[in-house]
């Protein structure tokens, strides 16, 4: 290949300790694009329909993309993709910070660990140095302490993906972490890592990317960085990141989570948004690779003596206002628990807000939850923390909890306030009055995510083609997972798509025209939603149901019911997104047709086997 | 780009006084210098480098780059080291990347690390005050040096 990737995948497996590497074609390259798409597509065909998720058989797949690394601006995404623990379905999660380009320069686009190390290992990449190495020296070791003792070990210029003691325990919902306080939270990839006894993927690398046309390259480059820093919205991004959010969600779009989404409203919200918290414990900005937004804050508690990367807007909104705490110090505080932990704030905040809300109901007693416990209510910071320890070393009821929100539910008896898609716990956005964020909360590929759709704006804004809208989100969104570069300058600063696949074509000589990228980004979604087919036998399409509290008033509500989505409407547009994509309306999965159409004709027969077990 | 122009009034290429408050540690000045002066991307081969040896506590960002001192010119033993209007530049018809020696000289003498070598290159990569760094930073954290402090006052 003339430029962008560098052509090589590593493979690793712990069980044989073989490690090899072999070529990605061009062909696959064109076929994916990268990242995620091509992460999936290796996942998708590797991974047996009936592995364990915690078992050998699953696979974790990290993978840049041809843009990763480069001057192309924020070109610092990694994806990881692999079996959900949580789900058995597909799991995706990506992260920022210096990993991709890391990986680029030691010359590999992805890497897959296979199999399961008896003892704890890391995995230890210096260009063509490949070792697995003895990790007794990090057992138990949290992920910012960790990373910290393994660059003193290695050295600074060293970039780390982690798990925390979560992962080492086998909680559903730990998460990867990277460049203390980065992280690739969601679907528990963090838990295949512990699964297979890998703490650590530490890299270094020398080397650069290949060009086609540098001087192409260089122009798009200059003007991706112009077109931010005249954005209006540029100045108010690098100074609060997403926190921003906070104050417009809360009052403006309601979709704050409150009390375990018993409202979109939190009456203490202004404690806890942008400005208070810059000015009470930000200490300086913190930047994933190339990117001028600078999202991350780095921030400093004096009442808990802490420092911690965040919070930012998922963290403040499930760890706060979803349990109803409304300072931000002790946001801050949890969130670095957690982080510590390697536990994914998103599921821990949804988890921890599920338990408090059936405790009050009483279908949970005093005993269960432990003698330490003065008991639950919301806003108690202490309460919170105990929990988040007890989850992650698996003690007393952590032992239930760290199995995720879908699993409480069933044992307590409170399915209908459990606030999860698929079994993956919903994220930051309350959206029982907004049908397309709902849609695409429903659809997710991994479930209850915003990463693939978020269209809580649009249905603000009364937007009309909700389908069409949550299936074109759908493609673009992770479109920039599979370039590997993060969509928030296009998001939030209108950097436009077009410049990306010039960008795309600068770097590798492909004349790659938007409607054939568009098709790949099809192409990827339609797999992503195969691997459902084909590890989970009788899909269908309840798994695209949302919780039933999201077709119920806000708790306390008074206002008149008619802007609620009901489940009626609920389904009808459901049937709608599955006409519009090709999908069968009952099973929920890609037509034949379909999936023949987009190149995607050796999907069928895993599905077909699929349907028999029904 | 090289700034020609503005070349003759630099004198070096210099951190902010703020730069831990400012800098974001993203990179993009490394980026830049990289791509500037070789024909792949990447950060490996530039002339500035930004380091966060300091988290997670206190957190916060350093940066070396060469201040022009002169320093590497007076070690080098071929004298390969010239100033062009106020920067110091690498001759490469003169300077044999110290083939013998672990280090070229004048990385191991840099009093502020800012001088590196590369696996792949055989002459050290020294910044030449191109300024594509400083243009670029989207935190504003870097700036030209360009009036001389008063000596031995
Ligand atoms: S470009 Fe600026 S903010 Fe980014 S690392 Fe370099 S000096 Fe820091």
């Amino acid at each position: 290949m003339k430029g962008g990737y560098t052509g090589k995948i590593l493979r690793v497996n712990l069980s044989t300790k073989e490690i090899t590497t072999e070529d990605l074609t061009e062909k696959m390259a064109k076929f994916h694009i990268g990242a995620r798409g091509l992460a999936t597509r290796i996942a998708y065909d590797e991974i047996p329909c009936d592995a364990d998720p915690s078992g050998p058989e699953n696979k974790i797949i990290m993978a840049t993309g041809p843009l990763s690394g480069t001057r192309v601006i924020a070109s610092g995404k990694t994806t990881f993709v692999g079996k959900s623990p949580q789900t058995n379905g597909y799991g995706s999660s990506n992260v920022g910070g210096h990993l991709a380009e890391e990986l680029k320069f030691a010359g590999y686009d992805a890497v897959v660990v296979e199999g399961a190390s008896k003892k704890l290992c890391y995995l230890y990449i210096e260009d063509d140095k490949v070792e697995i190495r003895d990790a007794k020296d990090y057992k138990g070791a949290g992920c910012i302490s960790g990373e910290r003792k393994m660059k003193d070990d290695l050295g600074d210029d060293v970039q780390i993906a982690i798990v925390g003691p979560a992962a080492e325990n086998s909680v559903a919902y730990s998460c990867i972490s990277h460049d203390f306080g980065r992280q690739a939270g969601r679907a528990g990839l963090g838990t295949i890592m512990g699964n297979k006894n890998l703490k650590a993927i530490a890299i270094k690398g020398s080397k650069g990317i290949e060009v086609h046309d540098k001087k192409r390259l260089d122009k798009i480059v200059r003007q991706m960085f112009k077109d931010a820093k005249e954005h209006p919205d540029f100045k108010a991004w690098q100074l609060y990141g997403t926190t921003n959010l906070v104050s417009y969600s809360n009052h403006n779009l309601k979709s704050l989570p409150t009390r375990n989404f018993q409202s979109g409203h939190f009456e203490n919200g202004d404690n806890i948004r942008a400005e208070v918290m810059r000015r009470k414990i930000v200490r300086h900005d913190k930047a994933c690779g190339v990117c001028p937004m600078a999202c991350g804050k780095y921030s400093y508690s004096k009442s808990h003596n802490i420092c911690v990367e965040g919070p930012e807007y998922e963290t403040i909104g499930m760890l706060g206002s979803n349990l109803g705490i409304d300072n931000i110090e002790d946001i801050a505080y949890l969130n670095y628990v957690t982080d510590e932990l390697g536990l994914d704030t998103i599921s821990a905040g949804n988890v921890i807000g599920h338990l408090i809300e059936a405790y009050k109901e009483g279908k949970v007693t005093d005993k269960e939850i432990g003698k330490d416990m003065k008991g639950l209510d919301w806003g108690k910071t202490k309460e919170v923390e105990l929990l988040l320890n007890k989850i992650a070393h698996k003690r007393g009821i952590g032992k239930l909890l760290a199995k995720g929100v879908k699993r409480v539910s069933e044992v307590l008896g409170t399915q209908e306030y459990a606030m999860h898609v698929k079994g993956v716990e919903i994220s930051a956005y309350e959206s029982r009055r907004r049908p397309a964020n709902k849609l695409a909360y429903g659809t997710a590929s991994i479930g209850g995510h915003h990463n693939d759709a978020w269209a809580i704006v649009f249905d603000a804004q009364g937007g009309k083609d909700k389908a069409e809208k949550v299936i074109e989100l759908q493609h673009l969104r992770p479109g920039f997972d599979d370039l590997g570069v993060c969509r928030l300058p296009w998001v939030e600063l209108g950097i436009k798509p077009e410049l990306y696949k010039d960008a795309l074509n600068a770097l590798t000589g492909w004349s790659m025209t938007m409607d054939e990228m568009f098709e790949i980004f099809e192409r990827n979604a339609n797999l992503r939603r195969a691997f459902w087919g084909k590890h989970v036998p009788g899909f269908s399409r309840n798994y695209d149901n949302v919780p039933k509290r999201w077709y119920e008033e806000e708790v306390g509500d008074k206002k008149p019911e008619e802007d609620l989505v009901t489940k009626k409407e609920y389904d009808k547009l459901l049937t709608k997104y599955y006409r519009l994509r090709g999908w069968n309306i009952h099973s929920g999965l890609p037509t034949y047709k379909k999936l023949r159409e987009l190149g995607l004709g050796f999907v069928i027969k895993d599905l077909k086997k699929s349907r028999e077990k029904d | 780009m090289t700034k020609g122009k503005k070349l003759e009034n630099i004198l070096s290429i210099k951190p902010k006084d703020n730069f831990e408050e400012l800098c974001s540690g993203c990179g993009t000045c490394e980026a830049f210098c990289h791509a500037a002066h070789y024909d792949t991307e990447g950060k490996k081969k530039s002339a500035i480098k930004i380091s966060g040896e300091n988290f997670p506590v206190p957190g916060g960002y350093k940066c070396n780059v060469c201040n022009q001192c002169g320093i590497c010119a007076k070690e080098c033993p071929s004298d390969a080291i010239y100033k062009d209007k106020m920067i110091w530049k690498i001759d490469y018809d003169k300077c044999d990347g110290c083939s013998d020696l672990e280090f070229p000289i004048c990385v191991d003498k840099c009093p502020t690390d800012s001088m590196h070598s590369h696996p792949d290159e055989e002459y050290p990569i020294k910044c030449d005050g191109c300024g594509e760094c400083v243009e670029i930073c989207p935190l504003g954290a870097l700036e030209y040096k360009t009036k001389q402090r008063v000596v031995g006052k």
